[in-house]
């Protein structure tokens, strides 16, 4: 390589090459030789001339000359041309050509570089069947391990998947079972003559992709298509072929523009929602009102489907074979929605419910103030002197009740009222008998025996009869004889009272 | 392989480009769409070769003084019938115009000129339809009365396209 060294400034370089330009066109590697010898050899005379004179400050620049082949001449002037810009060139050559350097620069620029296109539709292009082909290699290659790497997220994925079936199914259980039951919707079906599901799915439908068509734009031609209801409809080359007449008709019509497309059609609860690309068209027949979404679910798929097919869609001859594997892809727009059952209860519903709570509760607390009545009467009876409760029971607001009662004890039916217990539903049964109780038999006694006013009856706590005062030989003698016979009767105490004589 | 290609029928008005289709095709738009938008779409399946071909056949309206074709219904067509009716001269005007609307809007495509009403070849009038055989394009004589050669316009358009491709 010819040395930069100690060489002329380029200015009077290029002068120099400028005045020879014309003997330079007929050969110019031999012009440039012979330019070399006169820059050389001139450049000798200047410094000559500067060493006798030695007035030119352009004498302080010494310029050796290499000897060099004639055949490196020609490299040699090129040098002095390029100057330092050789070294530059040089510098980036050796940059390219050196493998490992230029792979670390490129790898310093290619994230950046991708990022930047990411978005590009070309670099998804270019991406895509490299991927596609890498993941052929990585399942095809060892299986086992692809499938051990994805498993995470697809676990995840798949946990999701079935949460959201099961939700729906559970939804769908719900729905079912709400309207299962609606009659007015029965009769309806039964007026109209129509299955009873599609006069449900009328009124709970909110709506569905009836029918999904992938349409070449230039030619109107359907490319594929798929239908909510299993097999296919013949029509759709006819609807894409019409649709695409209507678009023509109104771009001609009414003068709007290739720019301007159509976009949808309306008609009653029907929609034709039409997305449209490049040289692609999606349209999607909707029955109701769509969410938001479903536009951008169609957005998205025209834009892929774009994408994807770019080369296919442009070199479209009529051979729609090629399509085929856009199914899933429209498939995915065969989108639906249902009134989902309200979690919102319903306020009579709920009106209904707190009215039975109510009254459960009001009847649960009634019968046990009832029960409550009954067990305090139950309670004062037994307590009662001279009544015996042998058997007892409450049933669906009635009340039994069967015993042995002394008949100078306390009337039960009396004591009823005490406890507010209706008489009217309490059936008794009480057998007589006679109690032993002082104060009963103290009662039984006076009334029995029916003392004079001298004589005066009385019981103590150890059922002892004691008379006091006095009274005719005759009574007394019976009264006493009466008063030992009587059942309960411990002893009888005359200890002061007197017998006496009377006419 | 299955192919769908778009074939347009041209022609004057009155010319009998409906009843031609009406005798291939099944369809299920109604003639009223003439009258809207002016263009009514059938379609047709031909055994081509060893292949099935699928003709959409966009029947155009008329062209009249009050109508003219719209010219973009053509796009995207891969040829189509030029139907001329012999027994009235007028229409073999409108026909070699309509030819080069049709070259001028979407360029060179594969066509056939058919005279129809051959079943009235009596009242031709052979003079005006020299001026599109001078023209040197092909030519078939059709009846959409009786049948006669209906099919066959169709299978050598089919043909010339598939020829072209």
């Amino acid at each position: 390589m010819a040395s930069t060294s100690g060489k002329p400034s380029k200015t009077s370089q290029k002068d120099k090459i400028s005045s020879e330009t014309p003997q330079s066109m007929a050969n110019p590697k031999k012009a440039a030789q012979d330019s070399f010898k006169d820059v050389a050899s001139n450049t000798i005379d200047t410094n000559g001339d500067a060493r006798s004179s030695g007035s030119d400050n352009t004498s302080t620049k010494h310029l050796e000359v290499p000897e060099i082949a004639a055949e490196d001449q020609f490299d040699f002037l090129v040098g002095l041309l390029t100057g330092s810009q050789q070294e530059e060139i040089e510098e980036i050559k050796e940059k390219i050509d050196d493998l490992p350097l230029f792979v670390d620069r490129l790898s310093e620029a290619l994230p950046e570089a991708i990022i930047k296109r990411g978005d590009d539709r070309l670099m998804i292009q270019a991406f895509t069947p490299v991927v596609q082909k890498t993941l052929d290699a990585a399942t095809q290659g060892d299986p086992d391990e692809f499938a051990r790497r994805l498993l995470p997220s697809i676990r995840r994925s798949i946990r999701m998947i079935v949460e959201e079936t099961v939700d729906k199914v559970v939804t769908q259980l719900n729905y079912s079972l709400e309207h299962s039951l609606n009659i007015r919707w029965r009769i309806e079906a039964l007026q109209s003559g129509r299955p009873f599901s599609e006069v449900v799915l009328a009124h709970t439908l909110k709506y569905r992709v009836e029918q999904v068509l992938l349409i070449h734009k230039e030619t109107g031609l359907l490319l594929n298509q798929v239908n909510h209801e299993e097999g296919s409809s013949e029509d759709g080359d006819l609807i894409s072929s019409m649709l695409s007449a209507i678009q023509s008709f109104i771009q001609d019509s009414f003068k709007v523009g290739n720019q301007s497309q159509l976009e949808n059609v309306r008609m009653g609860d029907f929609e034709l929602f039409i997305e449209q690309e490049k040289d692609v068209v999606i349209a999607a027949a909707v029955r109701g009102v769509p969410t938001a979404d479903l536009e951008h679910v169609l957005e998205d798929a025209t834009n892929y489907l774009q994408l994807v097919f770019d080369k296919e869609l442009k070199s479209f001859d009529g051979d729609t074979s090629v399509f085929e594997d856009t199914e899933d892809t429209l498939r995915a727009c065969l989108k639906s929605d249902f009134e989902v059952p309200s979690k919102k209860p319903n306020p009579i519903l709920i009106a209904a419910l707190s009215a039975l709570g109510l009254f459960i509760v009001l009847s649960l607390g009634f019968n046990i103030y009832r029960g409550q009545q009954w067990r305090g009467y139950i309670n004062t009876l037994k307590s009662e002197a001279g009544i015996m409760v042998t058997q007892e029971n409450r049933r669906g607001g009635r009340y039994e009740i069967s015993g042995l009662r002394d008949s100078y004890a306390k009337d039960p039916t009396e004591l009823l009222k005490l406890h507010n217990i209706n008489p009217q539903k309490v059936t008794a049964k009480w057998e007589g008998y006679a109690a032993t109780d002082p104060i009963l038999l103290e009662q039984r006694l006076k009334a029995t025996l029916k003392a004079p006013a001298t004589a005066l009856i009385s019981v103590d706590s150890n059922r002892n009869v004691i008379f006091k005062g006095y009274a005719c030989e005759n009574w007394s003698s019976i009264a006493l004889t009466l008063t030992r016979m009587l059942p309960g009767v411990n002893q009888v105490d005359t200890s002061a009272f007197e017998s006496v004589q009377c006419n | 392989m299955s192919q769908k290609k778009k074939i347009c029928m041209v022609g004057s008005y009155g010319v009998g480009k409906t009843s031609l289709v009406a005798r291939y095709v099944r369809g299920i738009f109604s003639e009223k769409y003439f009258s809207t938008i002016g263009v009514k779409i059938d379609q047709k399946s031909v055994e081509y070769k060893d292949s099935l071909v699928t003709l959409i056949l966009w029947d155009l309206y008329g062209e009249d003084q009050k109508q003219q074709v719209h010219m973009s219904y053509l796009k995207g067509a891969s040829g189509y019938l030029l139907i001329v009716d012999p027994t009235r001269p007028e229409t073999v005007d409108v026909t070699i115009m309509l030819q080069e609307r049709i070259t001028e809007s979407v360029g060179e495509l594969p066509f056939i000129v058919i005279f129809n009403k051959k079943d009235l070849k009596d009242e031709w009038d052979m003079e005006a339809l020299k001026k599109i055989e001078d023209k040197g394009w092909t030519i078939l004589e059709t009846s959409a009365k009786t049948g006669e050669s209906v099919e066959e316009a169709f299978y050598k358009l089919t043909d010339a396209i598939i020829d072209s491709d």
